[in-house]
């Protein structure tokens, strides 16, 4: 499921540049909070945060243009919803009927077209810049709302680029690595106590531990590489020692009608895993899905390889929220971090293009069942009405999450930094 | 680099250039009152001045498709499509009868609904500027623009608040003030900032660059404000140890910041075999090198260490991974997947244990062909299954040229390879050029294309000539290829251990196109013919230059990240105008030495190991706690991926079977290829990062801590068995054993130190407390295991 771009390079390198300051400042600095926040009441209490990696076509999926001409229009027809007068791809059907559940944003529009910046964008709100590198939604909940002490606060599944930024690598993500299989158990592995440990023994190495790891305390805290073995270490010791940690994963253990509403793929299953582990406790999961980014051949591989998982797979993952009793406290997010270009390339494909894209809400005081926004006659661009970035996107997640979006970090030498530098939440989103 | 180029082109043309007045800036010839007569050039005034507005950037006219139904080259530089695009197409921007009617005049100043809203005032100079440009016929004159020999940035470096000055020099000898149509940015914005119209402005403490850029011109101006009071003539008089202190000495002057300390004995020596030979010192290394009373040990040590299995082994995995050694991946894990891979790191490894020069082994990749001149395909096949029989087999490594390079998967279209090859060899990202100009580099898409085409002819698969001969030794082989997989590869696996001739694909030089549509051209230099030479000789010839601004400094730079965990130029795989060196003089100097003393890299090795810089201790001084730019002290890296899982093995193991593990070097992690995918990597080694070696990107190895590594190091099953399998050292210890002494073992096995008062006091509390001293001691040394002393060299 991590696929390379079209250019065949997942560039972490380039989400670190001037991550430190002039001198190579540790960043972790920043973490002195310059003030709290001030508590307006959240909707949701976690996340999931679907990341669809290369950006769909919207024109092909959830923003078609039957009208385009012909050069753009693509080849799938449309369908009806159960939204009257809104019409989605004809390889959709199970979304379709399920529309009611979402609402539905169109228009989202900004100007980073290459899949590390805009990547970056969509994770963080802010515009990527060389200066200051901004942590993402999972590492600011984690920071700000921490799990129980035995769970990772934010998960990939199976991976992400999405970083903590200045927050500090204590705040990355916990990273699966894989995915489970229908119908199998599924751990993490290191996560049982074999070779009769007892819990009483663990604890006593781990205090002896604690004792002995000591050589690095003076510099500590200017050190992020530090912090974040510290932070990763003691989860790790409360999880090795939880029962409630293990099961978090093992969606063996899930009931077969819920279990049976999910193929047997891996954004399927993934999903899957994604509301068991918010069940559990987990704050923020992202689920890292598909090769989205079409240059070649982008209506075979819709057709064949990407609608149809999407289609199954978003579905039954809010009707499980739902049976659960889940949904209303859990923002649901899918998005992919741009649009692509109405014109058809000769590759049959469709390239970058930030200017139009969808995000799809749900869920943790969504107002579902609703439109938002909306592109132009063509869909080459938002239309006139409408005006939603990023920034509106992460400011809408933050304050839903009851983060302040506009929490002030500051850093060592005084310089204050707010989460999302610009944005509005999206009006109207949350009733 | 590339200004040093540019400063010696100017010496060589200077005298007429330094004879004409600097031309006052365009903003005061157009300023409103005056009336010029003079015409703007497209190329000089008005793309610059639409780059300069952000036009073409981007979130505007400069998108894949445009705005508002009109594109422009992104980053502009491409002046006929801009050309035509502002007077062609349905709706052209410029009205040449009614010049004040031009599209090009009314949106900017937000007369005509504008996207961008209001760019420049009415009957400003922009407007004016480009008000004249439309009445004299809106042409594209880009043509007698001519090329623009360097950008002047003044003041070459700021202390204090400025306002930059920028001066284009042009090889027609003219020289003007473009301060108003350059783009400015600050490198970080938290030591300085910088206006759009170039004034500079302090706001803390340290060091940046502004990035100053203007047509193909891009300048850095260091920015540099001092840390403490000790700058500059306060500053102690420190005596730099070897050249490279002296380098660095002198950035630390200017900074204000004190070295830390030399690092003590068992650091040093932890620290450097680590480095250089990825391993852990045993107990018995620690103490010997603790008790050897030699001035010189140090050097002595580093000298030894470079003539070890272990270094070769090492580097070579290192080497490796930069030039994409993945042999299962790009075969597809076929029969010839495992064989190809061995050839590969062999052809690899003879190279850095003999330290042949850098220079050669980078010829030995590039210009790979499978096929002497003059061998036919059936005497290649037959060559090559001398490599691969079992009995008395000849040895790959001596062949001249690597093949397998070229055949890497990834880099099947000449752009991959032409992307490929920046990567490795120039330590350039090319990407951005691919499709658009570079932002924060001299390289349009015409260099991008220009460069492709020295690329264009090296194929793999068969070549004509072969075609006929493969097919006649497959069907004299009785045409396996219809057998089903799994029989197939038995099949193969055995003519080619028998020794007899096997149906091997080749890397080979297509013949060169009629009529060749782009010419080769040099990165920054010329165009070149290459139709009756290896098409990649005159590249090669280039590269190997001693002028060649990227290659030896590419490579050093890497060497130098290796040692300190970051790059003079960081990213490593990240040099452009834009990201400069933090220490222009240190990478000069490594990098024109290691030139002189031709690509030695032993040499290399030396010179960083003995500077005083590499045995600094991490603990900081006053001045430089915050410091990991300036390699004023050591900076705490995690261990890699290989040498983590070594140094737990070793660790762990009892002393005979440590032995016999480290004698075996070629079975060791570090010298471990990868595997065609991650499921199929050692768990540990895909948690701790091992990379795939599928991207072009040095970020592809992963450093950073996670949680996944902490949970592998306190309980993962791979853990558990490494300390109590038979031959563990915690199976040797018995209750007769004297706590003390095995508390010292612990320490010395793990941390390579011996252990505190305060910690052995600890241990000894505990071993005493366990329920059994192998117990106690199991846990001991789980609990030294899972320090952060253990898992980073520091």
């Amino acid at each position: 499921m991590n696929h390379a771009y079209c250019d065949r390079i997942t560039r972490r390198g380039a989400l670190k540049v001037g991550m430190l300051g002039g001198l190579g400042l540790s960043l972790s600095s920043y973490l002195s909070l310059a003030q709290q926040n001030a508590g307006a009441r959240p909707t949701a209490d976690s996340c999931i945060f679907i990341h669809l990696q290369g950006g769909p076509s919207h024109l092909d999926t959830l923003d078609m243009k039957p009208d385009a001409p012909d050069e753009e229009r693509g080849e799938f027809g449309s369908i009806a919803t159960r939204t009257a007068g809104y019409r989605v791809c004809e390889h959709l059907p199970k979304f379709a009927q399920a529309v009611n559940e979402f609402c539905i944003l169109r228009g989202m529009s900004h100007s980073a077209g290459a899949h590390p910046q805009a990547d970056e964008y969509i994770f963080t709100g802010n515009r990527p810049s060389a200066a200051v590198k901004f942590p993402g939604l999972g590492s600011v909940l984690a920071r700000e709302r921490p799990a129980r002490a035995d769970l990772p606060s934010f998960v990939a599944v199976p991976t992400s680029e999405m970083g903590p930024g200045f927050l500090g690598v204590a705040y990355s993500s916990f990273k699966t690595t894989n995915v489970p299989r229908r119908g199998q158990p599924f751990e993490v592995r290191g996560l049982s106590l074999t070779n009769g440990l007892t819990i009483e023994s663990v604890q006593n190495r781990t205090r002896l531990l604690q004792d002995l790891d000591s050589r690095f305390q003076a510099i500590e805290k200017n050190n992020s590489l530090l912090q974040g073995m510290d932070r990763f270490g003691q989860v790790a010791n409360e999880m090795i020692l939880s029962a409630h940690a293990r099961d978090a994963f093992d969606v063996g253990r899930e009931p077969a009608r819920l279990a049976n509403l999910f193929d047997n793929n891996e954004f399927a299953q993934s999903l899957l895993l994604s509301a068991r582990l918010v069940e559990f406790g987990v704050r923020f999961v992202t689920v890292q899905y598909g090769a989205w980014d079409t240059h070649r051949d982008n209506f075979s591989n819709l057709k064949d390889k990407l609608l149809p998982p999407f289609d199954g797979g978003i579905t039954a993952l809010i009707e499980t929220l739902k049976q659960k009793g889940l949904l209303e406290r859990t923002l649901v997010v899918c998005l992919g971090e741009f649009g692509r270009t109405p014109s058809i390339n000769a590759q049959t494909g469709r390239d970058h293009w930030p200017r139009a894209g969808w995000a799809l809400f749900a869920g943790g005081g969504v107002q579902a069942n609703q439109m938002i926004g909306g592109t132009d006659r063509k869909g080459h661009g938002p239309d006139d009405g409408t005006k939603i970035a990023p920034d509106d996107l992460a400011t809408s997640i933050y304050t839903a999450l009851g983060i302040d979006p506009k929490k002030e970090y500051s850093t060592s030498s005084g310089r204050p930094v707010t989460l999302v530098q610009h944005g509005e939440a999206v009006r109207g989103l949350f009733g | 680099m590339k200004q040093i180029l540019a400063l010696v082109v100017l010496f060589v043309a200077g005298s007429a250039a330094l004879a004409q007045e600097v031309l006052p800036s365009i903003s005061k010839r157009f300023a409103p009152g005056a009336a010029p007569s003079e015409l703007p050039n497209f190329q000089r005034h008005v793309v610059t001045l639409l780059g300069r507005l952000g036009c073409n950037g981007r979130n505007c006219h400069g998108s894949f498709q445009g705005r508002g139904g009109f594109k422009l080259s992104m980053f502009g530089f491409d002046f006929d499509a801009d050309h035509t695009a502002l007077v062609g197409g349905k709706r052209p921007k410029v009205d040449k009868g009614d010049p004040l009617e031009s599209l090009l005049l009314a949106k900017p100043i937000d007369a005509e609904n504008h996207g961008g809203g209001e760019r420049f005032k009415k009957d400003g100079w922009e407007y004016r500027v480009l008000r004249q440009w439309i009445a004299a016929g809106a042409k594209n004159d880009s043509d007698k623009a001519g090329k623009l020999t360097r950008l002047e940035v003044l003041p070459r470096e700021l202390a204090t608040d400025a306002q930059l000055q920028v001066i284009a020099h042009w090889a027609d000898g003219t020289r003007e003030d473009v301060t108003c149509l350059t783009r400015f940015a600050s490198n970080d914005d938290g030591v300085a900032k910088v206006s759009d119209g170039g004034r500079v402005t302090f706001v803390g403490k340290g060091a940046t660059y502004i990035i100053s850029s203007y047509d193909g011109g891009v300048q850095s101006t260091l920015a540099i404000r001092p840390v403490t009071s000790l700058a500059n003539e306060k500053y102690p008089d420190l005596k730099p140890a070897t050249a490279v202190d002296a380098k660095i000495g002198g950035q630390l002057k200017k900074l204000g910041i004190l070295p830390s300390e030399l690092c003590t004995d068992e650091e040093f020596l932890r620290r450097v075999m680590l480095d250089v030979a990825g391993t852990l010192p045993t107990p018995q290394q620690v103490l010997e090198f603790r008790g050897d009373k030699s001035p010189d040990k140090r050097r002595a040590k580093i000298d030894q260490l470079l003539e070890s299995p272990e270094y070769a082994a090492w580097w070579t995995t290192l080497l490796g991974d930069l030039t994409g050694l993945n042999a299962p991946l790009f075969l597809g894990n076929t029969e010839w997947a495992k064989v190809a891979g061995d050839q590969w790191q062999s052809w690899l490894q003879r190279r850095v244990r003999d330290n042949v020069g850098y220079d050669k082994i980078a010829r030995g990749l590039i210009l790979a062909v499978s096929r002497r001149p003059g061998q036919t395909y059936e005497e290649y096949a037959a060559e090559m299954s001398h490599y691969t029989r079992k009995k008395a087999p000849l040895e790959y490594a001596d062949r001249e040229f690597l093949d397998h390079f070229w055949h890497r998967g990834n880099v099947g279209q000449a752009d991959e390879k032409a992307l490929s090859f920046a990567h490795i060899f120039l330590g350039v990202r090319l990407d951005c050029a691919q499709c658009h100009k570079h932002p924060f580099d001299q390289w349009s898409q015409q260099d991008f294309k220009q460069f492709t085409a020295f690329f264009q002819r090296i194929q793999r698969g068969l070549a004509p000539d072969s075609i006929p001969m493969h097919a006649k030794l497959q069907k004299s082989l009785g045409n396996p290829e219809k057998l089903p997989a799994a029989e197939r590869r038995a099949f193969y696996r055995k003519i080619s251990e028998q020794g007899e001739p096997a149906p091997w694909r080749e890397v080979y030089i297509a013949a060169p196109p009629k009529s060749p549509h782009i010419l080769p051209r040099i990165l920054g230099g010329d165009v070149v013919p290459i139709t009756d030479v290896h098409p990649l000789e005159p590249l090669t010839a280039w590269l190997l230059r001693r002028d060649n601004p990227y290659f030896a400094r590419a490579f050093v730079n890497r060497v130098w990240a290796h040692y300190f965990g970051r790059g003079i130029v960081d990213a490593v795989d990240d040099f452009n105008l834009g990201n400069p060196p933090s220490n222009k003089e240190l990478l000069d100097y490594l990098a024109g030495a290691f030139v002189e003393r031709g690509y030695d890299m032993k040499w290399l090795h030396r010179e960083i190991l003995n500077s005083h810089a590499y045995q600094r201790s991490w603990r900081p001084n006053e001045t430089n706690a915050l410091d990991e730019k300036h390699f004023s002290r050591a900076v705490l890296r995690r261990l890699h991926a290989e040498v983590a899982l070594d140094a737990l093995t070793t660790a762990t193991l009892g002393a005979k079977a440590r032995a016999a593990y480290l004698t075996k070097v070629a079975d060791r992690r570090i010298y471990q290829q990868p595997t065609a995918d991650l499921k199929r990597t050692e768990f540990g080694l895909a948690v701790f990062g091992k990379p795939l070696r599928i991207t072009n990107c040095d970020c592809e190895r992963q450093m950073d801590p996670s949680l996944l590594q902490a949970i592998f190091l306190r309980n993962d099953k791979d853990l558990v068995t490494l300390l109590e399998r038979k031959d563990s050292w915690i199976k040797e210890v018995s209750a007769k054993d004297e706590p003390e002494k095995l508390v010292r073992e612990a320490y010395l096995r793990s941390l390579s130190r011996l252990p505190t008062e305060a910690e052995l006091k600890r241990s000894h509390t505990y071993l005493a407390a366990a329920a059994t001293l192998q117990e106690g001691v199991r846990d001991l040394l789980w609990a030294l295991l899972n320090t952060k002393e253990f898992i980073t060299n520091h």
